[in-house]
């Protein structure tokens, strides 16, 4: 096996038995970045000498016995959203085109501590608005499983490293279902943890109610290992829980699901999705069943029915409000105006895509006398019933697992012309984000013509580790996604496949 | 209830969000923002009565950092990310103009 195949957690241990040097494996996974990227375009900034240096930094700790942490000498890569201290940070958008930040969020300090080695920043849709990563001052990402194919969104950046083995791991963030979409279209594991889970300081917002740093890996014990890193209290982000965390790599070892009551949605007529999709799901159930649980069907009516409009709503006017930070003056763009308001005016009309101007007004419309009263009021009370839903079949159930995409990758330059159709491809997953529960999309392996499939599963809010165990069972029985190589023939999945 | 916007709506909700729209861009703004309006309407269709507005609830809160002022040595930095700065203030177009 090459170092860029192997998982973040054989690096570490590579790593640290000296079997090879973290300057290796960094080197290895930049190679990877010099042979794919100008293809693939997942990459807005690369930060290769800072890579080499911080991985000779950490191969001299352990020439001296050092303590190096658990993710010593791992590549990884973080969504161009997370601020970075000295490294530019542009959320893929004109008004942060050249802003460097002068420190860095919680996520990318805890990712130092433990070790591991940032090697640059992924491209994603601008603000993380949209689900593509087609809406980008660099234009769009393409999926390594399929190079005429969207990798998803917004982390589409980060989704599309991972699978075509820059790094074994990459950050990204999860509003509305911008990490689990994405691993999903591009054949990797990807977790929203439960709300307040991560912190999100230095996190450029989309819409904070929502929004949870969420990481991609190959493969689930990856994940656990980074959720043991990254999920701590942190006084900077008061909606981040103070909570004594468990510990993630230890809910991995579960054996089997004996005892496990799993319920499987059954709320979606199978004509309405994906026929392979939809089979994912089945097979799912049925290795639950074979490892020991308890699977019914299940409905999540009011969440289904709900939880796309209760979402763009919400997130809509989040956005409006953090995005009235950006003015011209303080960091950032600036066009100048006769006044302060023209000013105000001419940079954020020059600067901000359209996508996100769209949404601001729109955010700013539903805050207003009488949109407030019709629509974000309501909003707050079916997003009230929705978590009420979610407790109540989770007296009956540990998981449910849903799809997390109706749909399989679709062809790039297919942008949807009716918002309302395109906001239905986060059906399963923003009612997720609106109840604050974990959720893992978990690879099920890749269909006849190399697309990949995948289920999705949700756990009871900060049952996060329970929820890895169960993935980690799962995964066992079908595989970890393989590295694609982006363009080439013998693009393939590992995995035994599924459906 | 459902509702909509017309131009001089639109125009309204783009002057309070500091944004321009061209003329020509009006009609498919206001378009856009009335397909969603009209999804949305849907949060209105639910009874929620006696539900209260929805709230994060948390396990434990976070320790609160001391209230108190604190030296900022880096301010000559954050300065440096200003577009336009001058002395110690940035630097801003007149906000009261004549006419």
């Amino acid at each position: 096996m090459e170092l860029y195949e192997l998982s973040a957690k054989e690096t570490a241990e590579g790593v640290k038995s000296k079997k090879f040097s973290a300057e290796d494996a960094t080197r290895a996974c930049l190679d990877r970045i010099d042979k794919f990227d100008a293809k693939v375009n997942a990459l807005i900034t690369l930060t290769a000498e800072d890579a080499i240096a911080k991985a000779r930094a950490v191969d001299e700790k352990i020439s001296k016995g050092e303590e190096t942490g658990p993710l010593a000498g791992v590549p990884y890569l973080a969504k161009d959203n997370f601020c970075t201290s000295g490294v530019r940070t542009t959320c893929s958008s004109k008004i942060l085109e050249a802003w460097v930040p002068t420190y860095n969020a919680s996520a990318i300090n805890y990712m130092n501590d433990s070790g591991a080695v940032l090697l640059g920043k992924t491209n994603l849709d601008e603000f993380a608005m949209g689900s593509s990563t087609e809406n980008s001052i660099i234009g769009p990402t393409k999926n390594p499983r399929d190079m005429n194919r969207v990798p998803g969104g917004s982390s589409g950046g980060s989704a599309a490293s991972v699978a075509a083995g820059y790094a074994p791991l990459a950050l990204g963030t999860d509003t509305g279902g911008s990490v689990r979409q994405p691993a999903a279209f591009c054949g990797v594991q990807g977790m929203k943890p439960s709300y307040g889970q991560v912190s999100r300081y230095g996190i450029i917002a989309y819409a904070s109610s929502l929004d949870q740093v969420s990481p991609l890996a190959r493969t689930v014990e990856d994940i656990a290992v980074v959720m043991e890193s990254l999920a701590r209290p942190d006084s900077h982000d008061t909606t981040c829980d103070a909570y004594d965390r468990p510990k993630f790599t230890d809910a991995i070892s579960l054996e089997d699901l004996k005892g496990k009551r799993i319920g499987v949605f059954e709320g979606f007529e199978s004509s309405q999705m994906d026929a392979e999709l939809y089979g994912s799901l089945r097979k799912a159930a049925e290795l639950c069943e074979a490892s020991g649980a308890t699977v019914e069907p299940m409905d999540l009516p009011i969440a289904v029915k709900y939880g796309v409009a209760t979402y763009y709503v919400t997130a809509l006017a989040d956005a409006s409000s953090k995005l009235a930070c950006y003015d011209g003056m303080r960091y950032g763009a600036h066009i100048d105006g006769k006044s302060l308001n023209e000013m105000y005016v001419n940079t954020r009309t020059a600067s901000f895509g359209e996508e996100v101007r769209r949404r601001i007004i729109l955010g700013t419309c539903l805050l207003t006398e009488g949109f407030y009263q019709n629509y974000y009021g309501p909003a707050l009370k079916v997003r009230q019933k929705m978590v009420d839903e979610f407790d109540e079949l989770f007296e009956k159930f540990d998981a449910y697992i849903l799809p997390t995409s109706p749909s399989l990758p679709y062809l790039l330059g297919m942008k949807e012309t009716d918002p309302n159709r395109l906001y239905l491809g986060d059906i399963f997953t923003v009612p997720i984000s609106l109840g604050g529960l974990p959720g893992i999309s978990l690879s099920m392996g890749l269909n006849g013509e190399g697309l990949p499939l995948s289920v999705q599963l949700v756990g009871q809010r900060y049952f996060d580790a329970e929820l890895l165990g169960i993935a980690a069972v799962l995964e066992r029985a079908i595989g970890r996604p393989a590295v694609a190589n982006p363009g080439l023939p013998g693009t393939s999945n590992s995995g035994k496949g599924a459906a | 209830m459902k509702m909509t916007v017309d131009r001089e709506i639109t125009l309204r909700m783009a002057k309070a969000a500091q944004l321009h729209i061209e003329p020509e861009q009006v009609g498919r703004m206001m378009d856009s923002i009335n397909d969603i309006l009209d999804f949305c309407a849907l949060v209105g269709d639910l009874d929620c009565e006696g539900t209260p507005d929805f709230m994060w609830k948390m396990k434990k809160l976070p320790a609160r950092r001391p209230d108190a002022p604190k030296d900022w040595p880096e301010r000559e930095l954050f300065e440096s990310k200003a577009p336009a700065f001058e002395g110690e203030f940035f630097k801003v177009p007149r906000i009261i103009v004549e006419g």
